[in-house]
């Protein structure tokens, strides 16, 4: 339930920019390949906390959305660019990119010319966009 | 609008502690790790819940000293994740539980990502934070400041002149952003008076160079026996403030 983690966070957000006087009315989240968020759990969590959050404080956020996002890389050495179609991430070290996924730079390396000095594009982690 | 949506959790989490304290010096091998580890130690054997976060994330070796074996252990998920208990009243956390003894290289961005990320999902319990930071005026120093305000900074130092002037460097920065200071930690330092002489300061505490202090690396009875009496003074000064 690392997700429920990454939700509450979510939550915290909006309430903040709404305590500060933003108007939130959609909150877009966007889910990075690398991370590997289960969505159906992330989503759960968010409606139960966002739920929370207008019994609780009356913060009411009329939409959300989740979408995804590919995971792109760039070797700073050769300048490669490449997806997690030219990766396929091992069983054993899903779990750590899961919650940290920086650490994908302990298991990987590009595959053009094998440095491990790269940097993830995009695709990375969860963001939020809100209007 | 695009934003950060970890920020205000991670505040929430840091307005949990009641005292966050990095241990910093600009200058590397001075001690930081030991005298980390020896001060959670101290606080968690003097019955004060104390939490550790090592946040030398290119090179992570506060497991060592601390004699967790990262092979092993993975932190538990629960709404989060919960960091190692390593002993009553002392819990852990280390990106070295993911990356293993693997290197990790990583450029500036990425390691604010990884501390940001680490500190929203990990779930807390201690009193008194305790983050070991890598040598410099490091991105994760800066973000710990510029995400919780209300930090004591424990600067590490040699007697040797380069790293006073470094210590006189961290002092004059944290002076500037009004950080407070807990005090300066004399390490491996058979002349403390130097500190005083060169920086018109007493150090809070003073810890000899101790021959034998490799070897008890990753014995945590030895390393907190140590070290515990040459700390008792910054341990005095953290829970005056409990």
């Amino acid at each position: 339930m690392h997700e429920w983690a990454l939700a509450e966070a979510v939550v915290k957000t909006v309430e903040e920019l709404v305590t500060s006087n933003k108007d939130v009315r959609h909150i877009e989240v966007v889910l990075g390949e690398l991370q590997a968020v289960d969505e159906g759990v992330f989503e759960t969590a968010l409606r139960e906390l966002l739920e929370e959050l207008r019994t609780e404080k009356g913060i009411n956020v009329q939409d959300f959305k989740i979408t995804r996002e590919e995971a792109v890389f760039k070797c700073m050495v050769c300048g490669y660019e490449w997806s997690l179609k030219d990766w396929s991430i091992g069983e054993e070290f899903r779990e750590a990119i899961h919650f940290v996924p920086e650490v994908v730079h302990s298991y990987y390396s590009c595959p053009k010319c094998g440095s491990r000095d790269f940097e993830i594009v995009r695709g990375r982690g969860v963001k939020v966009r809100v209007d | 609008m695009e934003t950060d949506f970890r920020v205000p959790l991670i505040r929430e989490r840091l307005r949990g502690f009641k005292l966050v304290v990095p241990v910093t010096s600009p200058k590397g091998g001075v001690g930081k790790t030991t005298i980390s580890v020896g001060l959670a130690l101290a606080l968690a054997r003097s019955g004060v819940q104390a939490s550790l976060l090592d946040t030398d994330f290119t090179n992570p070796t506060t497991h060592i000293s601390l004699g967790v074996d990262v092979e092993e252990l993975m932190p538990e998920e629960e709404k989060g994740v919960l960091p190692v208990k390593v002993e009553e009243n002392l819990e852990f956390m280390s990106i070295a539980f993911y990356s293993k003894d693997r290197a990790l290289p990583l450029r500036g961005r990425e390691s604010v990502d990884a501390f940001r990320e680490l500190l929203a999902v990990t779930r807390w319990t201690g009193k008194v934070f305790v983050v070991d930071t890598p040598p410099g005026l490091s991105d994760t120093l800066l973000e710990l400041l510029r995400l919780h305000r209300k930090v004591r900074v424990l600067v590490a130092s040699t007697c040797d002149k380069m790293s006073i002037v470094s210590t006189k460097r961290i002092l004059e920065f944290l002076d500037s952003e009004k950080v407070e200071s807990l005090g300066v930690v004399a390490n491996m330092c058979s002349q403390p008076e130097r500190i005083r002489e060169a920086l018109g300061i007493e150090p809070i505490a003073s810890i000899p160079y101790h021959e034998e202090m490799p070897s008890i690396e990753g014995d945590r009875d030895r390393l907190a026996e140590t070290l515990r009496p040459y700390l008792e003074k910054v341990v005095k000064q953290i829970t005056s403030q409990l």
